[in-house]
């Protein structure tokens, strides 16, 4: 019987979730974007989603960060909170055209190092526009901008309007050397954000855009 | 008991009689003188015989046979007219029939007792058992009185192969128990089995079939029933007819059946009696219901604080917005609130009907409501809590083993995620494969499947598809 007791007892001893974050502890991140400065800057934003109170609604809440590499700008970002940025739910990177025309390789290396990214994640490039800009963006529909968004691209992937190239794709492209191609995103004059294309990548760097319709 | 000898002398037996019982004012001696000179006395205790039998079947024809003397084979052939009457020369048995309700008649001359069958005393109507109701089919269930219990089941088997072994065990209770098997249906080395295991017995008391349950099962130690109960007839006899074998204990209404294997605990009295459809998708329920009730609670945890990326972002969300600002960490929210719903449950139990159905309110409703407002409590772990509890009742059968395994699988959770989980249910299905009831596989039938007899497992196929002799029955006429 006794040592029936220590059995059932032991495991509760054992158990490992007392140092384990807590949802709650989590700020779970829906889309983010990174921009380059022209000294060579980085500037990660990013849209948190948070709900107050069990009968309330989500609302996004957008935290930017500022590194001088992407390693460097995801520490940033880490410590903005005392709640751990959690990318696990984000479903769009949106990169800045300047960073892509820079080479995508460190960004991913950064991103494949977290081990909250997925990698399904949607990689897209900022054309004409800003990223910071394209990530604040509101939605049309009563949604949360970064799920409408995702939506979106994953919709226009289905249909085979965009290039279908989640983070798992890009990573293993760009270890190939291999050309490759990202959806480009755009906003309209009122706002929006629209897929508008697609940016093409050789030897991992943006060599232009092709298609679009506001190009066209 | 004490050693108690009889001579020729009915004074003197008598005496012998009344010193053996002189502190119980129950045991009654009425002392017989026929005109024509016979002289006998009639033993038995208040309460537990039938008045009028004796009366008029033992006192009056000893009254008036008109002899002047008898041995006490005459008596019992030619003068008592009960229908159950013999000359008892084993004293401890006499004793025994005595303290049991019979009558037991001394005659002048002769120092053998003549025992009579005069049971008497109130029994239980066979009501349907509480913990085994069922939507239709038969209402009757075991009472207290051993010979009711075994009519019950003779009346379902007008087969003569039907079998019935008495014993008495127990040093200060003698308690009858009966081993109840069919002939031809059930394996005889099973039968040794279990009588072996009756005979190994040696406790002072049996008051309830669970005395004899603890001390004849197999591995005692594990949660997982590895011998059947019931309170039903029909179902003592269903599982008879598989190949068990019943013990029926005097004093309950608590049948055993042995051997028991998993599947059964997921079979309901209802699965027979209902259209197999709606036996089959019962079943399933009961088979997912378990496997949630145990699940859940450290699924909750291990998806909280292990694989937040495997909860849909809405969800994660709610949660936590829910769990802002908890005073305690989920996992030992969850084991709080499961050690107050054992407790709730364990004081219903205890708790007399109105008031029982007052305090589940009380402490169910309004405890977790507050709770939750008051925010000492979140609404998820409530919510966790109340599936697993009510997910549990579906297999009652297993309620003790969902205990059980409902703490370890959230310890196991709470330690190493899905993975903890996974390990946890693996030990569990490796326990499983150990365990056997009465020499047969626990997972007989489901696994080795081996000589498989599926009809009856996971769903119950058609009554004219069913197999005449179903998994445990040995061949007829062959070896086992």
């Amino acid at each position: 019987m006794k040592r029936l007791l220590l059995l059932c007892l032991l495991p509760l001893v054992l158990t490992g979730c007392a140092g384990a974050p807590d949802a709650g502890d989590l700020l779970p991140i829906l889309t983010a974007g990174v921009s380059m400065d022209a000294d060579g800057g980085l500037e990660l934003t990013t849209e948190a989603v948070r709900q107050e109170e069990l009968e309330g609604t989500a609302s996004s809440t957008y935290l930017t960060a500022r590194g001088d590499s992407p390693d460097d700008l995801f520490a940033q970002a880490d410590a903005l909170t005392a709640n751990s940025l959690y990318f696990s739910h984000a479903r769009t990177f949106i990169i800045d055209e300047s960073l892509a025309r820079a080479g995508l390789r460190p960004l991913v290396g950064s991103l494949l190092d977290r081990g909250d990214v997925r990698l399904t994640l949607r990689l897209a490039v900022a054309r004409d526009a800003e990223a910071d800009d394209l990530v604040r963006a509101e939605a049309v529909a009563a949604q949360l901008p970064g799920e409408a968004l995702g939506d979106l691209l994953d919709l226009r992937a289905e249909q085979g309007d965009l290039p279908d190239l989640p983070l798992s794709a890009a990573a293993d492209a760009l270890l190939a050397g291999a050309d490759f191609s990202l959806p480009a995103l755009t906003l309209t004059d009122d706002g929006r954000v629209l897929p508008d294309g697609q940016a093409d990548f050789r030897l991992g760097r943006l060599a232009g855009f092709s298609g679009g319709d506001t190009h066209a | 008991m004490e050693i108690l000898q009889f001579t020729t002398d009915l004074d003197e037996n008598v005496a012998r009689l009344k010193a053996l019982f002189a502190q119980d004012k129950t045991f009654i001696v009425r002392r017989l003188r026929a005109p024509e000179g016979l002289r006998c006395a009639v033993f038995f205790f208040d309460g537990m015989i039938d008045n009028q039998a004796i009366n008029q079947s033992i006192v009056r024809p000893l009254l008036r046979a008109g002899l002047k003397s008898a041995s006490a084979e005459a008596l019992a052939e030619s003068v008592l007219q009960i229908n159950e009457c013999r000359v008892e020369t084993d004293l401890h048995a006499m004793l025994t029939a005595l303290l049991y309700g019979d009558t037991v008649v001394l005659t002048e001359g002769d120092s053998r007792p003549i025992v009579l069958n005069s049971k008497g005393f109130d029994v239980r109507a066979g009501d349907e058992p509480d913990n085994e109701r069922v939507l239709r089919g038969p209402r009757e269930g075991f009472t207290e009185s051993f010979m009711t219990n075994l009519s019950m089941l003779r009346r379902r088997v007008n087969d003569p192969r039907l079998t019935f072994t008495f014993s008495r065990y127990a040093a200060h209770t003698h308690t009858a128990v009966c081993l109840c098997w069919i002939k031809g249906v059930t394996d005889p080395a099973l039968v040794r089995e279990m009588q072996k295991r009756l005979d190994a017995l040696t406790l002072d008391g049996i008051l309830d079939a669970n005395y004899i349950a603890e001390c004849i099962r197999d591995d005692g130690g594990s949660p997982f029933p590895t011998l059947g109960t019931t309170e039903r007839p029909d179902v003592a006899v269903a599982r008879m007819l598989e190949g068990r074998v019943a013990i029926v204990v005097d004093g309950t209404p608590v049948v055993l059946t042995a051997p028991c294997i998993l599947q059964e605990c997921f079979q309901a009295n209802d699965d027979y009696y209902i259209s197999v459809r709606q036996a089959a998708l019962a079943r399933v329920l009961r088979v997912a219901g378990f496997l949630l009730s145990i699940t859940i609670p450290g699924l909750y945890i291990a998806l909280l604080h292990f694989h937040q990326e495997l909860l849909p972002t809405r969800l994660l969300l709610a949660i936590a917005a829910a769990r802002t600002g908890m005073p305690l960490p989920p996992f030992w929210e969850i084991f709080l609130l499961l050690i107050v719903f054992e407790v709730l449950k364990e004081a219903g139990a205890r708790t007399p009907g109105v008031m029982g159905s007052t305090m589940s309110i009380v402490g169910g409703l309004v405890l977790g409501q507050s709770a939750v407002s008051a925010r000492f409590l979140s609404a998820p772990a409530v919510i966790i809590v109340a599936v697993a509890a009510v997910t549990a009742l579906t297999v009652p059968k297993l309620q003790s083993a969902g205990m059980v395994l409902r703490f370890l699988l959230l310890a196991a959770g709470a330690a190493a995620g899905l993975y903890g989980l996974t390990l946890g249910l693996a030990l569990t299905l490796g326990h499983l494969c150990t365990l056997r009831s009465a020499g047969t596989p626990y997972l007989l039938n489901l696994a080795p499947r081996v000589e498989t007899h599926d009809e009856d497992v996971y769903t119950r196929a058609p009554w004219r598809r069913m197999r005449r002799r179903r998994f445990l029955a040995r061949k007829e006429g062959g070896a086992s």
